[in-house]
């Protein structure tokens, strides 16, 4: 098996759907509900009038500019206003979701919507303090760049101008994105590692949630190997986005047709493209992560300031490190302080310190992973889940 | 630099704007010259500054002697105190935003004349007035008085040393990078127009107005820059100093204009008009490469349409110059020099409408030269409309602004969309510079004036509008008419044609009829006369159609087509008041001489009589001159069971027998009053029209069928593009909902890819 971050990345994402179908559908769900009122109110408008058949033999955008007028009366005031509850919606569930998708690729264990959610919930205020922290560091290096790019454009807007100079806007851009996707890239280690982290407890017996333990780590992960991840993560984004900007244009080309469903299925095989890219990303970087730290090494990464004796979680190792699929290191001496996936790999913070191992049973050991055999087992674990 | 050959060529041709003409096509001058201008500049493009020597005749054609001349110094404008800054910092304008609160230094521009004498008036000076607003600190206007009048008739010398200062890009005028726009760049006189100067104040959306004059211009400059200029270039004598000296000369124009670029290239092309070869000379910039052969191809196609429509292009040259991306200069028209708008990447037609734009204000500005200060709407208004009908007959009636597999839009959407952005602030006929902002100024005088004109083809015939266009044209070339002018050319052109009814006429010397010592109608006034023609037969036994009238003495001599002069009997006019039928039977009379003798058995002479108004001045009072907004709608469509009281049948062959009482409701939302047609189809597959005068606020239909209702459309025919609303003039009981889902399907994809963008963050 490949140990290639990108062909691995494919595997796991491939391997486990259903994070990426869950945000699919939800990212599908958020925009149909949000824009309910739109729909309702553009078929009062255009529905029953003979002056929409430019809309239905073609697609004629003074009819929509008519519309749009009358939409503008309307309670909305414009086609961008269901936007403003929509985008956030997704942004929710897109903060829900990640940290679930994480850890079943790190894991390389399926994980119904429930769990997911769940680990989402529990991870949510690190992840809001991840976000925030990027804004923080990424806003200000991004604004400082853009506003250089500004400043280098108009004064190459000073003496070139045409295709030339537009070139030269682009390549300051791309500039920009790459920068962009590296620090994108940086803070999904930190995301990565904080899941990982989180799998450990703290003294007080609560799973380790601090954010800023992960940085360090997270860095160190960065800067291994750079080229080729940050090669991968360009290369996903770039193939994303494009995928999703020449499907949209051909679902745009075919708006002038008397039919919808080209427009509409082109237009979601973009959407759905373009997550499926993202999530290809998340899970390319978990296994650099784990190519990067291997398992007998992640208990001192984090340089916890009380380390958790070893011993009382012993037992929950070899499950771990058994259960662990073929293409990693399946010889890695278990993690001492990782619980495995079957036993609790979603501790509950709850106010009573328990380091001792969850008296439920082990689950049996795989030579080799399989599928089937997750699923079966994964899902009895509901009691713990819900 | 030219061949030794040439430059002797040119050498000739410089001097002989004296003996003929070299401009145009015409062997004799076209309009009126009352300016003669002859401008040696010194160009400095490296500092954005000219300095120039000017020799101005102007020639006293007013009948009446004058003692004041007033200058536009138009760049003088580019100053934060002056009418056009503090306008387009409170409200807007049209090619320049300034609502920062500070004034760029880059912008500021400036034109000072340093020197002013006259030829046997001695040095004279200039002091600056401001006609329209009485701002002190506006200095684009200045005046100057003579020591003595100079009589009608006479001419009058002035020499003027200036210099030119001019600004970053602003207003379509100044720098961009290495390129110049010289525009309103030399002291140009105002018009003496109507009894009085007309010497307007530069405003944030006025352009000009100026007598047409003979240029002839010499340019001096670095000789790495190419120049398009107005008029037919006159020689190129290269200095020794790393300079050349470039000459121009134009004639039956307004004004001159001049651009230059080291980073021109040139297309050159021809079209044959029936006057003779006009050189289409385009100097697009080498930062898009596609531009010159765009700009050539549409301009020989629209010179073909323009030619066909309203007559010929008569100058021997358009030069188009493609201006630098990111100035304000592009898209604007000067005489035999329009600018371009295009860019590197142009997938949509903006450039073909643009340029066509431009070149139809050679036509609409440049020889039938209204007056752009006070009837922008004359200018740009009717530009934008003949814009959409040739467009749409080059580019496609419903893809002339984008022709994409996916979507389309037309130029008369497009106005439309305009008009309705700001559609009931002012009228079109609102002085250029007391608009409420600039954006009602755009919306009214381009697209409201646009899509007036439009609804006027659809209620008099596109073949009646073409008529009155081709006659405003022909007529008015090189003279400077007024709105009511154009209006009286459509009214003239729909009752020629029978789409209008004159509602009373009167003699062209305006005297108004009651006041005529009327002789042979000494009992009746003309409008009596007029309302009864009966009571004319038996008084004087002439045909019906005729009006006898006796008109003042003095009064001019005939106006109307088909009366011919009679020495017996002067002073007597007749006037045609039938139906459009008889008229040109009459007319085919008039030709085979039966009508002439007839003429004279009734003792008939030459008539000066002309229409008071027509059936079409209704709607000039509410679309021209008025504000009113238009908007009928289908409020209702209704069909039940005349026995509505039987219980409804279930068996389909009963259903078919049951009559129907179909009613449809018709709504005016708006305040303008036009009459409507109303479309109605009904399930038994026939359909019918009827009308309402539109009077009233509704109007009820009701008819009983077999079928029930299954459409109403008022203006099936889509012939009113000035109804506000044309969503609610119609209702089907066929709901679609695929324009619904087509959007929805855009909006949802939308929505997630930004979304999905969005979520980068996390
Ligand atoms: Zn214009």
């Amino acid at each position: 098996m490949p140990r290639s971050p990108i062909l691995r990345g494919l595997f796991l994402t491939l391997r486990h759907p259903r994070p990426l179908l869950w945000t699919y559908v939800v990212s599908l769900a958020a925009a149909w509900i949000a824009s309910a009122t739109l729909r309702a109110e553009f078929a009062q408008i255009t529905s029953t009038t003979l002056a929409a058949q430019p809309l239905i033999s073609g697609f004629d955008l003074a009819t929509i500019f008519e519309a749009g007028r009358r939409f503008s009366a309307g309670p909305h005031g414009s086609f961008a206003v269901p936007a403003r509850t929509g985008i956030p919606v997704y942004l929710l569930a897109f903060f829900l979701l990640v940290p679930g998708t994480l850890l079943t690729y790190l894991t390389n264990t399926p994980r119904r919507l429930g769990a997911l959610l769940q680990q989402g919930m529990q991870s949510f205020w690190s992840f809001v303090r991840i976000t925030l922290l990027t804004l923080l560091i990424a806003g200000p290096i991004l604004g400082a760049l853009s506003a250089a790019q500004g400043a280098v454009s108009s004064r190459i807007g000073e003496h070139i101008t045409g295709e030339p100079a537009f070139l030269l806007d682009l390549v300051g851009i791309v500039a920009i994105f790459v920068v962009a996707s590296l620090l994108r890239l940086y803070f999904d280690l930190v995301e990565i590692h904080t899941i990982d982290l989180a799998q450990t407890m703290r003294p007080s017996g609560k799973p380790d949630r601090r954010v800023r333990a992960t940085l360090a780590p997270a860095w160190r992960t960065f800067c291994t190997g750079l080229p080729a991840t940050a090669l991968t993560f360009l290369f996903l984004a770039v193939l994303g986005g494009l995928a999703a900007y020449l499907l949209s244009l051909s679902a745009l080309r075919h708006l002038a047709q008397p039919r919808v469903w080209p427009t509409a299925l082109l237009g979601q095989l973009g959407v759905f493209t373009l997550i499926f890219t993202r999530f290809w990303q998340r899970a390319a970087e978990t296994v650099h992560f784990r190519n990067v730290n291997p398992i007998l090494r992640r208990s001192r990464i984090y340089a916890p300031a009380n380390p958790i004796p070893r011993a009382s979680i012993e037992p929950e190792m070899t499950s771990y490190g058994s259960t662990f699929p073929g293409p990693f290191p399946v010889s890695d001496p278990p993690s001492p302080i990782l619980p495995g996936p079957n036993s609790n790999p979603l501790p509950e913070p709850g106010p009573t310190p328990d380091p001792l191992p969850n008296p439920e049973p082990i689950s049996p050991s795989l030579a080799s992973p399989d599928p089937g055999v997750f699923h079966h087992d994964v899902t009895p674990k509901k009691d713990l889940l819900n | 630099m030219p061949r030794p050959v040439h430059l002797a060529l040119l050498a000739l041709a410089s001097s002989l704007p004296a003996l003929c003409q070299t401009a145009t096509n015409s062997p004799t001058p076209l309009s009126t010259r009352v300016v003669a201008y002859s401008i040696e500049a010194n160009v400095d493009p490296d500092h954005h500054s000219l300095e120039a020597i000017e020799t101005l005749t102007y020639k006293n054609l007013t009948g009446q002697p004058l003692t004041t001349f007033p200058f536009h110094l138009y760049l003088n404008a580019f100053r934060p105190q002056s009418t056009v800054s503090t306008e387009t910092h409170f409200n807007g304008g049209i090619r320049d935003n300034i609502s920062d609160n500070d004034y760029p230094g880059e912008k500021l521009g400036s034109i000072e004349v340093t020197h002013l004498d006259a030829v046997g008036f001695g040095d004279l000076s200039l002091r600056f007035t401001a006609p329209d607003d009485g701002n002190a600190q506006d200095h684009t206007v200045a005046e100057v008085s003579l020591p003595r009048p100079l009589a009608p008739g006479d001419s009058i010398t002035f020499h003027l040393n200036f210099k030119d200062r001019f600004p970053l890009s602003v207003a379509r005028n100044g720098y961009k990078r290495d390129f110049l726009m010289g525009g309103q760049w030399f002291p140009k006189p105002g018009v003496f127009w109507h009894g009085a100067w007309n010497c307007h104040q530069y405003h944030a959306t006025t352009e000009f107005f100026s007598d047409f004059a003979t240029f002839n211009v010499h340019l001096t400059l670095p000789t790495r820059f190419v120049v398009g200029a107005s008029g037919v270039p006159t020689g190129d004598t290269v200095n020794s100093n790393r300079t050349h000296t470039l000459g121009f000369y134009a004639e039956d124009v307004g004004d001159f204009a001049f651009a230059l670029s080291p980073n021109f290239t040139v297309t050159d092309g021809t079209y044959l008009s029936s006057l003779g070869p006009v050189k289409i000379h385009v100097l697009a910039l080498k930062a898009h490469p596609q531009a010159g052969q765009r700009y050539l191809s549409i301009l020989q196609r629209t010179m073909e349409q323009f030619e066909e429509r309203y007559g010929p292009y008569p100058y021997k040259i358009i030069t188009v110059i493609d201006p630098e991306p990111g100035s304000e200069i592009g898209g604007m028209e000067y005489p035999t020099l329009i600018t371009g708008d295009t860019s590197w990447f142009e997938p949509t037609y903006i450039t073909e409408i643009t340029a066509e734009h431009e070149f139809g204000h050679q036509y609409w500005y440049g020889m039938v030269a209204t007056n752009e200060f006070e009837d922008a709407w004359l200018d740009e208004g009717i530009n934008s409309y003949t814009e959409a009908t040739v467009t749409g007959a080059l580019l496609g009636r419903k893809t002339s602004v984008l022709n994409f597999p996916w979507a389309n839009l037309s130029d008369a959407s497009l106005q439309r969309m305009q008009y309705l952005l700001a559609s009931d602030f002012d009228p079109v006929t609102r002085h250029a510079w007391q608009f409420r902002n600039e954006a009602s100024y755009g919306a009214i005088s381009y697209g409201k004036s646009a899509t007036l004109l439009a609804t006027l083809e659809g209620i008099v015939g596109t073949q009646t509008m073409n008529d009155a266009m081709r006659l405003w044209f022909t007529r008015y070339r090189f003279t400077h008419p007024t709105a009511e002018d154009f209006l009286r050319t459509i009214e003239e052109a729909a009752i020629q044609n029978g789409r209008a009814t004159a509602l009373g006429y009167t003699p062209t010397s305006g005297v108004p009829c009651t006041q005529l010592p009327l002789r042979e109608l000494s009992d009746l006034t003309i409008a009596k006369a007029l309302g009864d023609s009966s009571q004319l037969k038996r008084t004087f036994g002439v045909d019906q159609y005729h009006v006898i009238v006796e008109l003042p003495a003095g009064a001019h001599p005939p106006c109307l087509p088909f009366t011919q002069p009679n020495s017996d009997r002067p002073g007597i006019g007749v006037a045609h008041t039938g139906p459009p039928d008889d008229l040109r039977a009459l007319r085919q009379t008039m030709a085979s001489q039966q009508i002439s003798s007839a003429l004279k058995a009734f003792a008939v002479a030459p008539t000066t009589m002309t229409f008071t108004s027509t059936t079409l001045r209704a709607f000039f009072n509410q679309a021209v001159y008025g504000t009113q907004v238009l908007d009928y709608a289908v409020d209702s469509i209704d069909s039940s069971p005349v026995q509505w009281w039987l219980p409804a049948e279930s068996d389909l062959k009963a259903k078919d027998k049951t009559q129907y009482l179909d009613t449809v409701v018709l709504r005016r939302r708006g305040d303008f009053i036009l009459p409507v047609t109303v479309e109605v189809v009904f399930s038994d597959g026939s359909s019918l029209r009827d009308s309402w005068d539109g009077v009233d606020r509704w109007k009820k239909f009701a008819y009983t069928r077999s079928g029930r209702i299954v459409s109403a459309e008022i203006d099936p025919d889509h012939i009113v593009p000035l109804d506000s609303d044309v969503l609610n003039n119609s209702i089907t009981t066929a709901p679609n909902y695929l324009p619904t889902q087509k959007l929805a399907a855009i909006w949802v994809t939308l929505h997630q890819l930004a979304a999905q963008l969005a979520a980068w963050i996390v």
